[in-house]
């Protein structure tokens, strides 16, 4: 009998187990250890949606942090198990968690303690995590100025881009998992952006670059978007859609199979989402769903899809579905981090399957 | 020019011990590497698989053949569920065969480009071996003896990874 080619045996067969055998299966021979920790094979195991285990969310709120698989019938999330975080999360008297989720990529959040102010790189599944060192003496990351965002370089090296604003004056520095430093990266943008009037978004990584979404307010005011180049590590403004620049604007990136995804809601009162596509450098609208009720925009928590429909989801239930017509992908992407409307505090992170946080 | 209507027409599959197989072409069609090759007009009346055995291929058609009368799902959104249903549960009768020849299978599926094919051969592999440990692993799916980690990798490997070995 003839042998199944190593590429069958990575990529048909080991994206489709679980994390946990994943970990395991490192022992099994030279070749499966170092293909199992590739770039190239987190990245294809992260997106199988065919492994229901491995599509669960990290939920983080005011007490409680826990993870919930994803119910693939009812697109719901199922109920889930609580979890320990392993650093420093609780607020001074003990009563909160003061850990926030900023980004997700292959697996690893990057979360900050609001407390504190400290990074930390951490994998929930393997409980695996690293505290980033502060790049700079004083205070490190503060949730409602900074921005960070996370990419793979050419050479499959971990990369946090940490944007920094203090006293209107804005400083980039890019942390290496495999240097385990902090380097400075120089940016030239109108200084209009760089003031704290404007609120940065973490970035999301579609095709090789990072998108931020730079917005003056909730309530008015304009929106910008930001773009880093993760090769050149060349800043640039990118268009931003036709959205209005009065009442309420919540807009949330997805990256669909290295397309950028926007969803808007817009609107006071009565909101309407609009879901934008990002095509050689031009917005285009695919899609307008109108006039939702204030309570549900309030609530939406982020945007996922199954294949050709995508779900608003409030928390763990979908509030409805939107239908494109349009074939997509097999694969979830939820958005990381909301607000709710009830003042709430609701974290989510997508977990999967890296392990390589030491 | 053809005169013959597609669904009456016939193409012979040739296995590696000489067996062959004559089914309609619909049911070759499910494998993208046949139609391309009749599309490319280079396929004769028999298609030689010199490296598919007629245990395999049999099996192959088995699948093709009812893949090929299922709807499909892209023809009509709403084709009845119990359609999909009898897929579903057809496919999980059909994955129910030893080790051995499911690789096999999947060997073959890859060479003819069978994708929804590839796709279960590779999940119920993954579902069989998802509990194993190493040592398990090594002897299902015949691991290089020359490729083992040494000792104290293999101790390193387990080390770290030991959230996996609970």
């Amino acid at each position: 009998m003839a042998e199944l080619s190593t590429e069958m045996i990575l990529f048909g067969i080991l994206t489709r187990v679980p994390p946990k055998a994943v970990g395991r299966f490192k022992s099994v021979c030279k070749t499966w250890n170092a293909l199992l920790s590739g770039n190239a094979f987190v990245r294809e195991h992260c997106s199988r949606s065919a492994i229901p285990s491995n599509q669960k969310v990290l939920v983080i709120e005011h007490q409680t942090s826990s993870i919930h698989p994803i119910n693939f019938e009812t697109h719901d999330y199922e109920p889930g198990t609580s979890i320990t975080i392993p650093f420093d999360h609780r607020s001074y008297d003990n009563r909160f968690i003061v850990v926030s989720i900023l980004s997700h990529l292959n697996g690893l959040l990057c979360v900050c303690n609001k407390i504190t102010s400290d990074l930390f790189l951490w994998n929930p599944v393997t409980t695996a995590f690293k505290r980033l060192p502060p790049p700079y003496s004083n205070d490190f990351y503060k949730d409602n100025l900074d921005a960070v965002g996370l990419y793979t370089d050419t050479h499959d090296d971990f990369k946090v881009l940490y944007i920094r604003r203090r006293d209107d004056t804005l400083a980039v520095n890019v942390y290496s998992r495999s240097d385990e430093s902090w380097r400075n990266i120089p940016l030239a943008l109108p200084s209009e952006y760089l003031t704290t009037r404007f609120h940065w978004y973490s970035g999301t990584l579609c095709g090789g670059t990072l998108y931020f979404t730079v917005s003056e307010s909730v309530v008015g005011g304009s929106n910008f978007m930001i773009s880093f180049d993760v090769n050149s590590e060349q800043f640039h403004m990118t268009n931003f859609p036709a959205i209005p620049n009065h009442g309420i604007v919540y807009i949330h990136l997805v990256n669909s199979q290295d397309e950028l995804v926007m969803f808007a809601a817009t609107g006071h009162r009565e909101m309407k989402i609009d879901m934008w596509i990002l095509r050689e450098g031009t917005w285009l609208r695919m899609y307008s769903f109108l006039l939702i009720s204030l309570d549900l925009w309030c609530s939406i928590t982020h945007y996922v899809t199954n294949g050709n429909k995508w779900f608003v989801m409030a928390k763990f239930q979908k509030i409805f579905e939107i239908d494109t017509g349009l074939m997509w992908f097999d694969r979830f992407y939820p958005v990381t981090k909301f607000q709710c409307s009830d003042g709430g505090r609701v974290d989510v992170g997508r977990v999967t399957a890296d392990s390589r946080v030491s | 020019m053809s005169t013959s209507s597609s669904s009456s027409k016939k193409i012979v599959l040739k296995s590696a011990d000489n067996e062959t197989f004559e089914i309609d072409e619909i049911v070759a069609l499910e494998s993208q590497a046949i139609k391309n090759m009749i599309e490319d007009e280079c396929a004769d009346n028999v298609i030689p698989l010199g490296n598919i055995d007629s245990k395999t291929l049999s099996k192959i058609i088995e699948y093709c053949k009812k893949h090929a009368e299922s709807p499909k799902k892209d023809d009509n959104a709403d084709i009845d569920e119990k359609a999909v249903e009898d897929l579903k549960s057809f496919d999980a009768e059909f994955a129910k065969v030893d080790m051995p020849l499911i690789q096999d299978i999947l060997m073959a599926a890859n060479f003819l480009n069978i994708d929804n094919l590839i796709g279960l051969m590779c999940r119920t592999i993954a579902d069989r071996i998802k509990g194993k440990t190493p040592e398990e692993i090594r002897k299902i799916l015949n691991i290089n003896k020359n490729d083992l980690l040494s000792p104290e990798q293999e101790a390193k490997a387990r080390e770290e990874n030991s959230w996996a070995f609970d």
